[in-house]
């Protein structure tokens, strides 16, 4: 290997041999050993890890308090997901476009169906009612008693 | 209880007599998703014990702070559960296993919710250091890692996430690639811009260290 493909592997994957590419570890590692600007590059590389490393969250496994609370948080909204589901697959909800357009096209039908038929109810109602108005305010002819 | 029963007979299989109990070894990434493509709770619940550390982990460093990073990761779990039937593992019709999935779902919702405008949480806000004992110490790391996550989170998007992935949560470069649809050359250069920047960004830090 190179002084160029070792200084290169240090920029992208720092210090840490772990983290180089396993298939290269060997060769930059007997570099570091073997070459002195080698052996610079790596300290430099050390140095912007020590900085990096000392970004410090805590770690949720180190309290379990906490890690048991968001546990149950993401465990018991589930719960309540898997009852919408349930009613949302009911309804075909989590069907594909494809698989809903069937079901989309069957509840427009009724819907169209049902609007004509209570339509065509009302239209005959309100003609029945116009017709019992004309029945109560027409004269009514009776024949002229004794004659 | 309902679910080891059903996972006994599925191991089982028809006419066929249980010889071992399967119960004992831990099931694997990709059985506790097929058990969870069914509605299994217990299963799901598994799985989340056994990646809500990392995963919490990996959010927290994208977003630069813990309370953004553990929304992102109870988001991404409701994600794996909604979507669950519509995973394959890798080998099944999937090209990815479980954690690159996993990992990738975390990224989409952490590059999602940087892009909207947020307020900080009382939780990151920093709490008062007692000055007694190693309270200077106490500031002077605090400072450190507020500088560096400041750093980090002006680094344009996938850079931050090439570093995060391979850096902090130690991926292979490979295995990162995978995460972000990558080649592996395209991440080591998005690994190496960063690291530039950071180095630059942090000069004032990387000097007060070179000195001590």
């Amino acid at each position: 290997m190179k002084l160029g493909r070792l200084s290169a592997i240090l920029e992208a994957y720092g210090a840490d041999p772990e983290r180089w590419p396993a298939d290269e570890r060997e060769a930059a590692l007997a570099l570091t050993r073997s070459s002195v600007p080698a052996a610079r590059a790596l300290a430099e590389a050390r140095m912007l890890d020590a900085v990096l490393l000392g970004q410090s969250f805590p770690d949720i496994a180190d309290e379990p308090e906490r890690f048991t609370v968001l546990h149950s948080a993401i465990v018991s909204a589930t719960r309540h997901r898997a009852a919408v589901t349930w009613f949302g697959r009911w309804f075909g909800f989590d069907l594909t476009p494809s698989q809903l357009w069937p079901s989309i096209a069957g509840l427009a039908l009724a819907s169209v169906l049902g609007f004509a038929v209570g339509l065509g109810g009302l239209l005959k109602s309100e003609v029945d009612h116009e017709t019992d108005e004309i029945a109560v305010l027409s004269p009514i002819e009776l024949p002229a008693i004794g004659q | 209880m309902q679910s080891n029963a059903a996972f006994k007979r599925a191991l089982r299989g028809p006419g066929h007599k249980l010889t071992r109990l399967p119960v004992a070894e831990p099931r694997s990434d990709e059985a506790l998703m097929a058990a969870i493509a069914t509605g299994d709770q217990v299963a799901f619940a598994r799985l989340v014990e056994r990646h809500l550390a990392r995963t919490v982990g990996l959010a927290t460093r994208l977003m630069g702070s813990r309370a953004d990073g553990e929304e992102v990761a109870q988001e991404a779990f409701a994600r794996v559960w909604s979507h669950a039937a519509r995973w394959r593992p890798l080998g099944g019709g999937g090209n990815a296993r479980f954690t690159t999935w996993l990992y990738r779902i975390v990224l989409n919702l952490a590059i999602d919710r940087k892009r909207r405008p947020t307020h900080a949480a009382m939780e990151d806000v920093d709490e008062p250091v007692d000055e007694a004992d190693d309270g200077f110490v106490q500031i002077h790391r605090r400072q450190v890692s507020s500088a560096v996550t400041e750093a980090m989170m002006k680094l344009p998007e996938r850079q931050r996430v090439a570093l995060a992935l391979c850096f902090f949560e130690g991926m292979s470069n490979i295995e990162a690639g995978k995460i972000m649809s990558l080649s592996v050359g395209a991440v080591e250069s998005l690994l190496v811009r960063a690291r530039r920047s950071l180095r630059q960004g942090l000069a004032g830090v990387y000097e007060e260290l070179s000195e001590g």
